[in-house]
């Protein structure tokens, strides 16, 4: 417990001068007699006294806030971190702890040439330093992975030759959460080294929780541990043992859950009934997993199907386990691309469900019920304007891409969870998705007077900041971002100007658009699976366009 | 002269720290800075005895030294240590500073219920003497009552009192 004992020269005035007065009223109550002014006796009661009982009552004041319901909800910040965890257990409520990110690093060398990476070397990337736990080898055959940490040596484009290697950030926080791409520095670049960068979205950085966000489970903590009603899912899942139920490692960062329960009218509807109606046992919980969309890629092997205007067209399919919680494709590039290619043009993206494997399996019975959950499949073509395809044969021949999806990730082990004869609700079932995505787009103008360049992070941050904690808010006010850009500001620069407009990603693939000067309003479309209760506010850093006069 | 506890009656009183030399008139002559008289007994006291030591207690606090209270006290000591007392008029000029706090903070804590031999009047040097390394100021003090008698201080269980 950090509160101590204020030093007695440190006190607060006002708080000395309340306890003498006390104690002058309690003396002179029990002892009329004595003389309380500029006397021997003011001398021993009065001042040493009444700083010593100042020093305890301040004390006795900073327990209190700290361990008082009512105090902590009105200034969280101020209470005693370990009392409020203490207070926090009352209510079977757990502080997240600070974690460190992590993830693949693409490391690019100009030769092929077997090359190793120690342990404990570092990269860095946005102020944010990493390091490698194990050390890793590159070796130029498969016949010579003989450990884990062993990696291919493979071809990346000429005079290109790339391998992985996993590293950890060296602090905690979610500064460690590089995204797809992110270029990393080597302090010590290994022989012919061209480049770095993040092979996906980082996971797992997180800042430790506060005492306003962690009185703000509070009551989520109060509720009963089943998902028998729509308060208790959320909780459930985020507090579920995780010795007991191993899939539910990182449900404690699920940001925000949506239940879709009988009586909505965004509930799928029941296509076994001879009569329109929802599910009746059924239940669909939205999920934003996540505070920003991530990005993950995939080698997966594409068959050659058909042609288009002279190019082929290819074909790949992505199962469940590569498309569960999966929103758009982001990009398919060969396997020999550079990090900065832009990739082929998708010309079909087709959502289905599989319902094979062990375990509980919802009843699902059409593909748009299923999108963005952890049975979703994903059929996509492209049209790939480089492979020259005379000598190849449609229907057999095929070679590899590398795809980058947008996803939220945990879908698949909160399903499992969900799915458990011991969680699930014995009347029915729960179906997970990812929240729909609502993605915004800000376009501003800023003045700034400064000579110095402007630093464009602190309200890139402050907008994802803002809008990744929002869980399934359904109104974002044009002048809450501005309030938030305004903060970031140095003070030599001012917000000229300002746009936001909204495209939600409905789960049959349908574009909405939102646009509006003021408010950008979740539609109302529940025969899209499209409304406040099932759509999630996301925005990518591409999407933050900031000009600078 | 005899111990009249009558005396003290109805009145707020403080320890004895500065022992009292009584003429047989029982006129209050001078106070020595003493605790406890030759029994080993400490005594309390009223009317100019307390008024005197209160007198005291703020010419010899150091202001600013007292935490929470920075202005009670005077600056007379310091100024003694400062060295920028090297003759008599030096002395009458850093009490004269001293007094006019002592009387500020002395009417600062009377009231209507204070008795007029405690309530501050006037205090008049009759003496002083600097030599190097000592100084001696002699003062008398007057209380809002001319006529005051001088209450000698006495010995009682403070516990049950």
């Amino acid at each position: 417990m950090s509160i101590t004992l204020t030093p007695l020269v440190e006190l607060p005035q006002t708080e000395v001068d309340d306890a003498r007065t006390l104690l002058r009223a309690i003396v002179s109550e029990k002892y009329p007699g004595i003389d309380l002014d500029a006397t021997l006796f003011e001398s021993l009661l009065l001042d040493v006294l009444g700083t010593v009982y100042a020093a305890v009552s301040t004390y006795v004041q900073d327990v209190d806030n700290s361990t008082s319901l009512q105090k902590i909800q009105e200034d969280p910040e101020s209470a005693d971190a370990d009392l409020v965890d203490l207070r926090a257990a009352n209510f079977r409520v757990t502080r997240q702890t600070a974690t460190r990110a992590g993830g693949e690093v693409v490391i690019v060398i100009s030769r092929q040439l077997a090359t190793t990476i120690p342990a404990g070397s570092q990269f860095t990337a946005n102020g944010t330093t990493f390091q490698t736990e194990e050390s890793f080898a590159a070796r130029l055959a498969e016949s010579n992975l003989l450990y884990d940490t062993d990696r291919l040596l493979e071809s990346a484009g000429t005079n290109r030759y790339k391998f992985t290697v996993t590293v950890t950030a060296t602090d905690t926080g979610a500064a460690g959460q590089l995204k797809q791409g992110a270029k990393l520095i080597p302090t010590t670049p290994p022989a012919y080294f061209v480049e770095a960068y993040a092979a996906s979205d980082f996971t797992g950085g997180r800042d430790g929780q506060s005492n306003t966000e962690l009185q703000a489970e509070l009551t989520s903590g109060l509720s009963v541990k089943s998902i028998a009603s729509r308060l208790s899912v959320l909780p459930t899942i985020k507090t579920a043992n995780v010795d007991e139920y191993p899939e539910a490692a990182e449900f404690a960062d699920i940001v925000a859950g949506s239940v879709i329960g009988f009586g909505d009218e965004e509930l799928s509807v029941d296509t076994t009934s001879l009569f329109p109606i929802r599910k009746a046992t059924r239940a669909e919980l939205y999920v934003k997993t996540s505070q920003q969309i991530q990005l993950v890629e995939y080698t997966v092997a594409a068959t050659l199907v058909g042609t288009y205007d002279g190019f082929g067209v290819w074909q790949f399919v992505l199962d469940k386990s590569e498309a569960a919680g999966v929103y758009e494709i982001k990009r398919v590039v060969k396997t020999t691309a550079d990090a900065d290619s832009t990739g082929y043009e998708v010309t079909s993206d087709f959502r289905g469900v599989d319902l094979t494997g062990e375990g509980y399996i919802p009843a699902i019975t059409q593909n748009l019920e299923g999108a963005y959950s952890a049975y979703q499949t994903i059929t996509v073509k492209i049209v790939d304007t480089d492979t020259d395809i005379n000598s190849l044969t449609i229907g057999t021949s095929s070679q590899e891409y590398l795809v980058t999806v947008a996803y939220q990730p945990q879908l698949a082990n909160i399903q499992t969870f969900l799915s458990r004869s011991d969680v699930r609700n014995p009347n029915g079932d729960v179906l997970a998705k990812a929240a729909v995505p609502a993605y915004v787009r800000i376009a501003m103008k800023i003045v700034d007077d400064s000579e110095v360049e402007f630093d464009e992070d602190p309200i890139r941050l402050a907008i994802q900041a803002y809008i990744g904690q929002l869980g399934f808010a359904g109104r974002l006010y044009v002048s809450q971002l501005t309030s938030e850009i305004v903060q970031a500001l140095p003070a030599s620069a001012v917000l000229s100007n300002i746009y936001a407009s909204l495209r939600v990603r409905a789960p049959s693939g349908t574009n909405l658009y939102v646009r509006n000067e003021h408010l950008l309003e979740v539609p109302y479309e529940p025969d899209e699976l499209v409304s406040d209760k099932t759509v999630a506010f996301f925005v990518n850093d591409e999407d933050i366009i900031i000009e600078v006069q | 002269m005899s111990l009249d506890l009558s005396q003290h009656l109805g009145r707020v009183y403080d320890m004895v720290v500065w022992r009292p030399v009584v003429t047989a008139a029982n006129k209050l002559q001078e106070l020595l800075p003493v605790l406890l008289d030759e029994t080993g007994e400490a005594q309390i006291c009223t009317g100019l005895q307390k008024l005197a030591q209160k007198f005291l207690i703020v010419l010899h606090t150091e202001k600013g030294t007292v935490p929470y209270r920075p202005d009670f006290g005077t600056d007379f000591i310091p100024n003694l240590r400062s060295g920028k007392v090297r003759q008599e008029a030096d002395l009458m000029s850093v009490f004269t500073l001293a007094e006019i706090d002592i009387r500020e903070v002395l009417k600062s804590l009377e009231t209507d219920d204070t008795p007029a031999d405690e309530k501050y009047s006037a205090a008049v040097v009759k003496g002083t003497l600097v030599t190097p390394g000592y100084a001696m100021l002699k003062v008398e003090l007057h209380s809002e009552d001319s006529q005051a008698t001088y209450l000698l201080p006495i010995s009682i269980d403070l516990i049950s009192t």
